[in-house]
């Protein structure tokens, strides 16, 4: 197994070359440092959110075997946000919490705890489900149901709580304050370091939960440690960002496209870059041609969508063979 | 020496805490290393539930396994994979792994933190991908492989966990005429060579005398009955005993 240089550096170059449109478009004219100071916070959040979503897409996918797994398919994402409606809804009458909860890391704080719970979930549920489609099937009704139930909840909110709700479950990379961006990195890319130590055990799921047995796989301890770092990966995203679609799901079958490995020493990188690329390409797109705010959302789908499809369609190209 | 120890042991399915289903009862045997044991039953029997539950995969519904006075269910997930691997009837669920990628994965119980392959891994994946005639299609993706390539991956990939005991859950499967006799004296030679307990499941008839050191026999009741390779007659006795369509194909 070789390491493709050229493909890495291809990718490195796309990225870099994202950041420094992203970082220098309209700056001209700007001296202010605040202004600077506003779009670095808002292209580094970008950065780490792509990268986090997809690790934690990469670590679902993996360890369920299944392409189609990811924190928004599972229904993390939906069920994380029930839960931090729940708690902000539920927590009106106490002033003092509430405002303490509205914060960046009171958000950040519900948004991990309600992704880990949900992940749990799913997981332990997940074992009912033996097929690749049932477990996609269980994920999407999970997904309505918490949905449906996070509407119930929002009918009882007052009107200031249903705003920020609702303006939080839009998605964005621009809500951000520069005091929290350099954590949110921190813990970001501590624990994609510390996904290369899972690289192995991933690697060893490709053969199957019962030959991964038979290998000599703690299977429990994997467990343990996806529903960990998965869930504080895209609930720490959910958090700061909102729900953020497609990433997760479009950055690893992009990296492994490109990258042509199951291999996760390579996938693990390839796929944090990858969706950075594609969260700043987002964002990129919104700074640039977009003044006026269309939601981050569908930016992502449009853009990610097509790349896609291109890479499949890509004569002499079989889908999920090479 | 005795290295393999079966004490009392029943295998099957457990429906919550208790057993729901009892296949094979009370197991015993002893046996030594150099010894290539064909397991015969019927379909549906319950010889791959067997293999299963001796490996470690599905909970023993009583008795116990020892090797070499280690208790297999005393171990740890890493050193039963130390000590028996098996070769099931399943292919490898994700199709874009390599060849090359799943002979390495035959080392993950001795892998180190980060699971680089040191040295002599590689040189046990070259030995045993050498002697399986593997090394022209190491770079094929999995999913590119005839039904017997894939067979003799999965079957290298078995050798290359180095345990002292192999199960191989019926391993001439797929296989043409030519690789069934190739594997049968290869599987005679390396049992020798790397002192190893090799245990595998066999249907074709007639049985060949000289494949297998020991047989074992299962049937649909759950009774056991283990007979030495050289018995022959005994052994012709009980596949008849298992399988009574074979007297009226003779007749």
């Amino acid at each position: 197994m070789k390491l493709p240089p050229v493909r890495f550096g291809f990718l490195l170059a796309c990225f870099l070359g994202l950041l420094a449109l992203s970082l220098n478009f309209g700056m001209e004219n700007q001296e202010s440092f605040l202004f600077y100071n506003l779009r670095l916070t808002r292209v580094l959040t970008a950065v780490a959110a792509g990268g986090a979503l997809a690790l934690a897409g990469l670590l679902l996918q993996t360890y369920f075997q299944n392409p189609l797994a990811g924190p928004y398919v599972l229904g993390v994402n939906s069920g994380a946000t029930f839960l931090t409606a729940l708690f902000i809804v539920s927590s009106s009458s106490n002033q003092i919490l509430l405002q303490s909860m509205l914060t960046d890391w009171g958000m950040m704080g519900i948004s991990i705890a309600g992704s880990m719970i949900t992940l749990f979930i799913v997981i332990f549920l997940s074992r009912t489900f033996k097929t690749k489609s049932g477990l996609i099937i269980f994920g999407l009704l999970f997904s309505h149901i918490t949905s449906g139930l996070t509407t119930v909840i929002l009918s009882y909110a007052k009107d200031d709580e249903l705003r920020s709700i609702l303006f939080w479950s839009f998605g964005s990379f621009q809500r951000t304050s520069p005091e929290i961006v350099f954590w949110f990195m921190a813990i970001v890319f501590i624990l994609a370091f510390a996904c290369l130590f899972l690289a192995k055990d991933l690697n060893l799921m490709g053969l199957g939960a019962e030959y991964a047995s038979l290998s000599g796989l703690n299977q429990k301890r994997l467990e343990t440690i996806v529903i960990a770092i998965g869930g504080i990966l895209s609930g720490i995203v959910l958090g700061i960002c909102g729900p953020i679609a497609f990433v997760g799901l479009a950055a690893i079958h992009l990296a492994k496209i490109i990258f042509k490995t199951e291999s996760h020493f390579i996938l693990i990188p390839a796929s944090f870059v990858v969706g950075s690329s594609l969260a700043l390409a987002a964002e990129t797109f919104l700074i640039t041609i977009s003044p006026t705010s269309i939601p981050l959302n569908a930016v992502l789908g449009i853009l990610s969508g097509p790349i896609i499809l291109a890479f499949i369609l890509r004569p002499g190209y079989k889908w999920g063979q090479e | 020496m005795i290295n393999f120890k079966l004490v009392n042991v029943s295998t099957g399915y457990f429906n919550g805490k208790s057993p729901a289903l009892v296949l094979a009862r009370n197991v015993n045997d002893q046996i030594q290393v150099a010894t290539r044991i064909m397991l015969i039953g019927a379909n549906g029997v319950g010889k791959s539930t067997f293999f299963k539950s001796i490996c470690g995969l599905l909970r023993l519904v009583s008795g116990e396994i020892y090797f070499d006075s280690k208790r297999l269910d005393e171990l740890s997930e890493r050193e039963i994979a130390r000590t028996i691997s098996m070769v099931t009837t399943t292919w490898p669920s994700n199709n874009m792994l390599t060849v090359h990628e799943i002979l390495n994965l035959g080392r993950y119980p001795y892998s180190q933190m980060l699971g680089m392959m040191r040295d002599e891994d590689h040189l046990v994946v070259k030995k045993f991908s050498k002697i399986f005639n593997l090394c022209h299609l190491m770079d094929k993706s999995f999913n590119h492989l005839s039904d017997g390539q894939r067979q003799l991956v999965m079957i290298s990939r078995g050798f290359i966990q180095t345990t002292p005991i192999l199960i191989l859950d019926e391993p001439f499967i797929h296989l043409d005429i030519g690789k069934k006799v190739w594997l049968k004296t290869l599987l005679k030679r390396l049992v020798q060579e790397e002192q190893k307990i090799i245990i595998f499941s066999h249907h074709d008839f007639p049985i060949d005398h000289d494949i297998a050191d020991r047989a074992w026999f299962l049937s649909h009741d759950g009774s056991f009955q283990v007979c030495s390779g050289d018995d022959h007659s005994l052994i012709q006795q009980n596949i008849l005993k298992l399988f009574p369509e074979i007297i009226t194909l003779q007749e």
